[in-house]
Formats: C-alpha cells, sequence, structure tokens
C-alpha cells in the first residue's frame, strides 16, 4: 500500500487547516500526533503504519477542509476516531490483498555494537554510568537496583524509567545517524582526535 | 474542558502491547494514548522493557508468543530489541570476559586495521571453552587435519559441521606471541556457509611462513550471515561480553619446523 492512496493529496490550504487544528489541543500538534498515529497502527499490527497514518492525516484535513465541525474540543480524540476508521478501510483492503510480513532478520544480525559504544561515549560522563547501571541487572535483581537507583536520585521509579526511555530514543537515533554516516546525538561539531 | 483520561496500568500496557487486550481495554489504553500528555511516551518505554524481558528469557510462554509474533513484521520493534541487547551487553559487568575480549577482540581488530605487532597475551583455555559452548547451545563440529603432517609449509584441512542456523564459517589462528593469521574470510570478503553435515571445508590452508613453529590456537567461527573480518572481530566482542551472536570454537595445534628434505 502506498502512502496518501485513497486520498486527495493535501494542498496548502488543505495542510495549514490541518496544522491549526492540531494545534488547538494539547499533544504536539502535528507531529505528536503523527507519532502516535504511526505507534497506534504499528500496535495494531498494520502492514504500513506510515501509508494508513498519512491516509488518517489528509483524511482529517479533507474533512476540515469540507466544512466537518468536529464535536470534540480535543483534536487527538477526533484524529483517533479518524484513524479507527481508517483501520477498519485498511483491515478490509488487507483481507483482499493477503500482505505478508517481512521475514525476521536474525536477532544477531546486528552490527550496533560499535556504534552505541560511540554514541554512549558521547554521553556526558554521569549520564553514561546512569545508562549503563539501569541496564546492568537482570531477573529479580533488576526491580530491586532501578529502586535502589531512583532513591539516589531522588526520584520515582516511573521518573527514572521515563528518563532512561528518553536516553534510549537519543542513543537510538545516534545509532541510526552513524549507521546513516552522521550522529544526531551531539549537534556540536565533531572533535577531532 | 475534558474528562481526564487516567493513564493505563502496567497490566492494561502489557496486554495492549503483546496484542492480547480486550476490546475495552484496547479502546482504553488507545484513548489515553491520544489524550493523555504522558501515555504516548509511557507505553513506548513499556514496549522497551518487554524488549527487554524478552532477551532475558523473562516473558511467560504466551508472552513470548505473542512478542515473537509482534516482532516479526515490526522494524521498529526490532530496532528497540537490538538497542536493548546491545544495552544489555555494553552494561553487562563481566571482567573476566573483559579480559578475553582484549585477548581475542584487541589482536583482532588490530590485524583488521593492519597492525602486525601484538603483545604476548596470557590465554585462559577454560574460560574461552566456557564460551565457546555458550555461543550456541550446539556450537557445530571443527577438527583439524595437516595435510601431511602438522608442521610448517604443510596445509591445514577444516572438517566441519556448522551448528543450526548458523552456516557461515569464518577462521583464523594466533600463534603463541599473539600473531593473528586469518584464512577464512579473504580480506574484504564475507564469510561463506558451509555443508550442514560434517564434511571437508573446501579450502585447505597453507601454514606458510606467516606460521611460527609452536603451539597455534585456530579459532572457527559460525554465524548466521556472511561476515567480514572486521565485523567477525565485532561479533566475538559481543560474545566476550555475553551476548553471544556467533558460535565460536577453539582448537589447538603443535606446529613442528618443516622437516627435513622439504623445500
Amino acid at each position: 500500500m502506498s502512502p496518501r492512496r485513497g486520498s486527495a493529496p493535501l494542498d496548502k490550504q488543505g495542510l495549514r487547516g490541518l496544522l491549526e487544528f492540531l494545534q488547538r489541543g494539547p499533544g504536539g500538534g502535528y507531529e505528536g500526533a503523527r507519532q502516535r498515529l504511526l505507534d497506534f497502527f504499528r500496535w495494531r499490527g498494520v502492514s504500513d503504519p506510515e501509508a494508513y497514518t498519512d491516509r488518517t492525516l489528509d483524511r482529517v484535513a479533507a474533512k476540515l477542509a469540507d466544512g466537518e465541525v468536529p464535536r470534540t474540543e480535543v483534536p487527538l480524540r477526533y484524529v483517533l476516531g479518524v484513524a479507527r476508521y481508517i483501520h477498519l478501510e485498511g483491515v478490509k483492503a488487507e483481507a483482499r490483498v493477503r500482505v505478508l510480513p517481512p521475514r525476521t532478520p536474525e536477532p544477531e544480525d546486528d552490527g550496533s555494537m560499535q556504534a552505541l559504544e560511540a554514541c554512549l561515549g558521547e554521553l556526558p560522563e554521569d549520564e553514561r554510568e546512569l545508562v549503563l547501571r539501569y541496564h546492568q541487572s537482570s531477573g529479580s535483581l533488576r526491580i530491586r537496583d532501578r529502586k535502589q537507583l531512583a532513591q539516589e536520585l531522588g526520584v520515582s521509579l516511573s521518573s527514572l524509567r521515563m528518563r532512561m526511555f528518553r536516553a534510549r530514543q537519543r542513543l537510538a537515533d545516534c545509532i541510526r545517524g552513524r549507521t546513516d554516516g552522521e550522529t544526531d546525538l551531539d549537534p556540536s561539531p565533531p572533535r577531532k582526535t | 474542558m475534558t474528562d481526564p483520561i487516567d493513564l493505563p496500568t502496567e497490566a492494561e500496557s502489557r496486554a495492549y502491547l503483546l496484542g492480547r487486550a480486550s476490546e475495552a481495554e484496547r479502546a482504553r489504553v488507545e484513548e489515553a494514548l491520544f489524550e493523555h500528555p504522558e501515555a504516548h511516551h509511557q507505553l513506548r518505554a513499556r514496549e522497551e522493557e518487554l524488549a527487554e524481558e524478552f532477551l532475558a528469557g523473562e516473558l511467560s510462554d504466551r508472552e513470548r508468543e505473542a512478542f515473537e509474533g509482534r516482532l516479526t513484521g515490526d522494524p521498529k520493534l526490532q530496532e528497540s530489541v537490538r538497542l536493548m541487547r546491545s544495552l544489555r551487553a555494553a552494561a553487562s559487568p563481566r571482567p573476566a570476559r573483559r579480559s578475553w575480549r582484549w585477548v581475542v577482540f584487541a589482536p583482532l581488530a588490530a590485524a583488521c586495521l593492519g597492525g602486525l605487532a601484538l603483545a604476548v597475551l596470557p590465554r585462559p583455555a577454560s574460560e574461552l571453552e566456557t564460551l565457546t559452548r555458550k555461543g550456541s547451545a550446539e556450537p557445530g563440529e571443527v577438527e583439524l587435519r595437516c595435510l601431511p603432517r602438522c608442521e610448517l609449509g604443510a596445509r591445514l584441512a577444516l572438517l566441519v559441521r556448522p551448528p543450526p542456523g548458523r552456516a557461515h564459517l569464518a577462521a583464523f589462528a594466533q600463534d603463541a606471541e599473539g600473531q593473528l593469521i586469518w584464512y577464512e574470510p579473504a580480506s574484504g570478503e564475507r564469510s561463506r556457509p558451509a555443508a550442514p553435515e560434517l564434511e571437508a571445508w573446501p579450502r585447505a590452508f597453507r601454514l606458510d611462513d606467516a606460521h611460527s613453529s609452536g603451539p597455534l590456537q585456530v579459532y572457527v567461527v559460525f554465524s548466521a550471515m556472511g561476515l567480514t573480518r572486521k565485523e567477525v572481530a565485532e561479533a566475538i566482542g559481543e560474545d566476550l561480553k555475553g551476548t553471544p551472536s556467533v558460535a565460536l570454537i577453539e582448537r589447538r595445534l603443535e606446529l613442528a619446523p618443516t622437516s627435513g628434505g622439504a623445500p
């Protein structure tokens, strides 16, 4: 399924209307909506979450352009409603055209260890130590050690989890950047060694 | 304003992320995903924690099956699994293995970069045996044959049977002085698959003047995919950190000087 199939491409006015609508409520505007949609469709198990996401946003924009006035004050609630509808449509279409999932790559087909080590090396030392310590334990020790770590830092366990989640996001971005030949983690110019 | 929406509980999130939530649960989690300011990141964080539990073998059978089912068609989840695996490896406190990493990985890396002089390093063979077994539940078989006998100038043949799922063979040796000698793959090429049954590797290796008489440790590395020399070194580095991705087998030879008369 190609992106935006079944929807008219967004014109300037449609895009402006969509952006303004999404800015009205919390949730990070267009990008926040897009990220939520990508995960919504991914967790629904569709074959191409990006295409579904684009179709949803196109549909929302088209409805707004047609003068539809959402009955909810929360733009993302409206987007969710449209996304569910697009999902239903897609499920019917995919039932007709069976989409085979891509083959799972071997989990060991990795090669990112070196990039991770480089990206860890770009973190401030305190943060790097924290990330490594957080991911050190396994099994029954994990919860105990993480609780202890949260106590030492004077934060709740859930705050620590979110902090580590954000750190992993940065590392993932950095690894992706490195495997593409660039790094996103450190915005400063590369240091000469 | 709107009615406040609660964050999903841990149990609800798990069920949702594993595709095992009821319709009502799923609807509630999705509403939170779109309407609660923290729900999206919290669900993403919990998904990564599931990946961590998956790697640690801590999911129940049903959860693991559900997770593997999702993993198949979800590149983003695959990326999370890779990141968590690498982080676990980077964080794992294994001083003994780190010393091993130094023993094998550093000379390998140096050799990949064209380094020549390598220090003589201690070789705790029993640890490598442990590692060899850890690399795979069934590490495969390797037998060495010197043709006609184990001396300089002779040929070295490998009789191999790869472990299931790791057919590609790389091979190198390290002499008593720590010098590395690569046999497979050729420089710039990738390792090739061996036959599934116990068979002679199609190429025998000349025990040429890169070798010296004395003990020679021969390493055979089996991997799921074809690897370059550099990738073999990286994979061994990961192995030594406790996240085996290759099966590494070590064999030892005693090379005699060239026997009289042979050129």
